[in-house]
């Protein structure tokens, strides 16, 4: 634990509020076919892939955090902080037992769809709980799987980047 | 390891509990978090605009990219619409008389509460005096036999065939049209009958009724607003006939409405809430009344003429 390797992780949070912000003032403003790509999934998923499960539910909680209170967020504080943090930390678990993760891109690929389909139920089903009106069928039936074929699309050139960037660190036995 | 799996799980509980707490406290309705999100919008929202400022061309462009197609779409129905409509211009001065007849007919069923259906004339009976006509709405728009009609400035006749798309209409002037009527302003009550010429007979049923020229007269309503719903003005008398002796009065009564010029009438298809008693009576009737006691003036004016000579 020493004093660039928090810097590095400081710089990386950094990046990450300001794809959150760009997510919801440039990318939700473009009148994208099937509601476009989803710029927090590609960022947050290959990193707590890459991290250990303490780091990687840390991080979920922080980024979830923002987009909570960030501006366009209106509902329950909370919601998407408690479904980044438990799909941070179930990914990050289950990258470590599976250290063959990045052999092939189809299967990087394939667990970036797992884990992004996760995040997104796991945040709809948390809003079914406490009543969110934003956890609609619609949410659920359209919203999920368009932004699903968006970011799968766009994650075979999206991911090796993230991983470049946050794998050097990645603490390994 | 071991230990590192222990702390995974701690800090994984901790959080859970945290963002548990922030859920409860936010959906609790209190203003727990308005600290946070308004500091976190100050700093965040100018970084928005800016990025949304910088980017708005790139995202006018991709949008414009995913419409491209519906954009030539548009430019050939635009065209086409552009075309009809020039050519409807022509069609449209004929019809301004119209929508001026619609719009007086539907501010009389406004003002009266009368839910209508709006027609167009499409026939009238060729023999002689036109004394049925036919309309352009029928049984599918709601029209059924024995509905009122009215035109701009009162009644014209009630419905006496509806088919789906058209129905006929018994007019006011027809020789057995018949409609009771109330002289407005009064109680006293009357039928008006046509004759087959452009004006009405009324017939007063009490004898004793003052009836004067100029008198206004409204439909006094069936029950159940069928064949006449209550209040709709019907004429004014031109003139009335001396029967000493005999049981009711009789009057010679002008229709409010102008044959000659009916196009558009409306079909009453729900009877208004409450009677709109004599409200529906043209306003400016009154004015020209006023305008002769003005022109008396002129004739008083003359007598200090005889005192100078």
């Amino acid at each position: 634990m020493n004093n660039p390797r928090y810097a590095k992780d400081a710089a990386l949070l950094g990046i990450a509020f300001v794809v959150i912000v760009l997510q919801s003032s440039v990318i939700t403003r473009i009148a994208w076919p099937l509601h476009g790509p989803n710029l927090i999934l590609l960022l947050f998923i290959p990193w707590v892939l890459s991290e250990t499960p303490f780091r990687a539910a840390l991080i979920g909680f922080l980024m979830g955090g923002f987009i909570d209170l960030a501006p366009p967020g209106n509902g329950p504080v909370g919601q998407w902080a408690l479904a980044m943090t438990l799909i941070g930390f179930g990914l990050a678990t289950y990258a470590e037992r599976s250290r063959d993760l990045v052999q092939s891109p189809l299967v990087e690929v394939g667990i970036f769809a797992l884990g992004a389909l996760a995040l997104l139920l796991t945040w709809g089903i948390l809003g079914l709980m406490v009543g969110d009106d934003r956890a609609s069928a619609k949410y659920f039936f359209q919203f999920i799987p368009s932004s699903l074929l968006w970011n799968v699309v766009l994650a075979p050139f999206v991911l090796p980047v993230v991983r470049k960037t946050t794998f050097a660190r990645r603490v390994r036995r | 390891m071991n230990h590192d799996r222990r702390r995974a799980r701690l800090i994984l509980g901790v959080l859970i509990v945290i963002s548990l707490l922030a859920i409860t406290l936010d959906l609790r309705g209190g203003s727990t978090f308005s600290g946070p999100r308004n500091v976190l919008s100050s700093v965040v929202s100018p970084i928005q605009r800016v990025a949304s400022n910088i980017t708005r061309p790139i995202g006018r462009f991709f949008s414009d990219l995913t419409k491209i197609n519906s954009n030539r779409e548009k430019i050939n129905k635009l065209t086409a619409e552009n075309r009809n409509l020039r050519a409807k211009q022509f069609t449209d001065k004929a019809s301004a008389g119209n929508a001026e007849l619609l719009s007086q007919t539907l501010i009389l069923a406004a003002n009266g509460g009368y839910r209508v259906v709006p027609a167009q004339i499409i026939s009238m009976s060729q023999s002689g005096f036109s004394r049925t006509i036919g309309i352009d709405v029928g049984t599918n728009s709601g029209v059924k036999p024995d509905m009122t009609v009215i035109a701009a400035g009162g009644l014209i006749g009630r419905v006496v065939s509806a088919a789906s798309n058209s129905a006929t209409v018994l007019i006011i002037t027809d020789e057995s049209f018949k409609v009771g009527v109330r002289l407005a302003g009064t109680q006293a009550l009357g039928v008006i009958s046509g004759r087959g010429s452009d004006v009405l007979d009324l017939e007063l049923l009490d004898a004793q009724t003052e009836v004067r020229i100029g008198d206004e007269l409204v439909a006094r309503g069936s029950v159940g607003g069928k064949p006449f719903v209550p209040g709709v003005p019907v004429g004014k008398v031109i003139s009335v006939v001396q029967t000493p002796g005999a049981l009711t009065r009789i009057a010679v009564v002008r229709p409010f409405v102008n044959l000659a010029t009916l196009d558009i009438v409306a079909v009453v298809v729900l009877p208004p809430k409450s009677d709109p008693r004599d409200s529906l009576l043209p306003k400016p009737i009154p004015t020209p009344t006023v305008t002769v006691t003005v022109t008396a003036q002129p004739t008083v004016s003359p007598t200090p003429n005889p005192t100078k000579s």
